[in-house]
């Protein structure tokens, strides 16, 4: 189904799943002095888009594309065994002032959009990567009809995927998310988060890894 | 790496740890030049409040370890008290002193302060080189990129075989999507050092980001060269199988066929 937009008003959702909001976070986290960026993976659900997983890619030199293309070819992989599709990417700045996407980051997600027409851009918000998060710590853009990322009001609903709920989510409170995310940095899951980087490093380790969070 | 790292924070985190546990920490974070700032602290703040006598001639530098992986961690309170042994042992005028009170100030983030710490020693000593790459450091912290590539470029001129401040040059470029210029630092790092295989690496990630069909047939030249580097380098493998996928007009492709 097309997006509908009247105006800057989006009549569709954006449906994050828990999973794919704490690893990013937890991306993030890991990696505190760099700036990082990775995948998102989802589908769209009666019209709805759900972010169901990300695939974490790098922590140096975000801005270089022969990784980034390998990293695209291997998702697509794992992606059509899961019923998934790359449908956005997110980005985390160096900077801790900086909450606005780099022009790199905007230009990575374009390319996605180019084959998504429903894409999304995820900015992290550094400054709310705490141990104790008491807010969503990403704000979410889309594609406008003029070809630029434009912000949205909010992130979410959080949710998953059940084919028997009405609307054909289950939803997960905000409250709840955000103490997902507490305890996985309390519990140093992000020690086993692997991304793009870290399998070059070590081909042993993949970047698809399941963590529970 | 992954698996010294492990062992690393275990030994951290067990409270019966030896001191010979501990120094290995100190002294395998050093050698891999790791920035595990928070496994640093917690044994070096260990081996210097509880077994300063065993670390001799290190005791000092141990010190300032610490204190700069507190900074890290955002722990002022191990961080002021470590400053002030600091101040008592080499004095208020200790150039190396007033730098980590410059990092101090970093840390709150109050630039204004560090830098004027570090013009004030840099017109003592203009050649003092960490001192100098200080203050590139906190122009980029404060977002003014452009100034911080100046100031960077102002010193290769004087400190042309620092390979750290090219990588930390070319980093900005990079990030300032001027890949070009990048290209350039790469070279002067391939020259400064033509065994490490991290160097033609990134030149050839590089040369496939800028584009074209030239520049992605000489991207998979520095790939091989990467490889012959460092055999199983997965990136440079990646790399070499991809070229004559995104470029079917690259001579390899025509070489096969």
């Amino acid at each position: 189904l097309p997006k509908i937009t009247a105006g800057t008003a989006i009549v569709m959702e954006f449906v994050v799943s828990p999973v794919a909001y704490i690893k990013t976070i937890l991306h993030a986290w890991k990696y505190p002095a760099c700036a990082v960026n990775g995948l998102l993976l989802g589908k769209m659900v009666k019209g709805n888009l759900l972010v169901e997983d990300v695939v974490p890619l790098f922590h140096t030199h975000l801005n270089l594309t022969p990784m980034f293309d390998v990293a695209l070819f291997q998702a697509e992989g794992h992606c059509k065994a899961k019923g998934l599709q790359v449908v956005g990417l997110y980005n985390a700045n160096e900077l801790n002032t900086e909450n606005s996407p780099s022009p790199a980051a905007m230009k990575l997600a374009s390319r996605i959009q180019a084959d998504f027409s429903n894409a999304i851009l995820w900015q992290v918000l550094n400054t709310r990567i705490v141990e104790h998060p008491d807010k969503i710590a990403i704000r979410l853009y889309t594609m406008a009809p003029a070809k630029h990322w434009e912000v949205q009001d909010q992130v979410g609903p959080f949710g998953t995927h059940d084919a028997d709920a009405p609307k054909s989510f289950r939803y997960t409170e905000e409250k709840e998310v955000l103490e997902r995310v507490e305890n996985a940095i309390s519990m140093y899951k992000y020690k086993k988060l692997v991304d793009w980087d870290d399998h070059c490093e070590n081909c042993a380790l993949s970047v698809f890894t399941e963590i529970e969070v | 790496t992954m698996t010294t790292l492990k062992e690393l924070v275990a030994t951290s985190a067990t409270a019966g740890s030896s001191v010979r546990r501990h120094r290995e920490v100190l002294e395998k974070t050093a050698s891999e030049c790791l920035r595990a700032s928070d496994i640093v602290l917690s044994s070096g703040k260990k081996l210097v409040t509880e077994h300063a006598g065993s670390l001799g001639r290190s005791l000092w530098d141990t010190h300032e370890r610490v204190l700069m992986a507190a900074l890290d961690c955002g722990d002022f309170e191990t961080a002021d008290k470590t400053l002030a042994t600091l101040r008592r042992k080499f004095g208020l005028t200790s150039q190396r002193v007033r730098r980590l009170e410059g990092m101090r100030l970093e840390a709150e983030c109050d630039y204004a302060g560090a830098l004027k710490i570090y013009k004030n020693v840099l017109e003592q000593d203009p050649a003092d080189a960490l001192t100098w790459k200080r203050t590139v450091v906190v122009l980029r912290d404060c977002g003014d990129s452009k100034a911080a590539i100046e100031e960077l470029n102002d010193y290769l001129k004087v400190f042309a075989q620092d390979h750290e401040a090219w990588l930390e040059l070319a980093d900005m470029y990079i990030e300032e999507q001027e890949y070009n210029l990048a290209k350039f630092c790469f070279e002067e790092l391939i020259m400064l050092q033509a065994p490490n295989y991290q160097f033609h690496l990134r030149y050839a990630e590089l040369l496939f980001t800028i584009g074209g069909t030239q520049n992605l047939e000489l991207a998979r030249n520095y790939f091989a060269q990467a490889l012959e580097l460092k055999p199983g380098c997965l990136r440079a493998l990646y790399g070499i199988v991809l070229v004559p996928i995104l470029c079917p007009d690259c001579r390899f492709v025509r070489l096969l066929s």
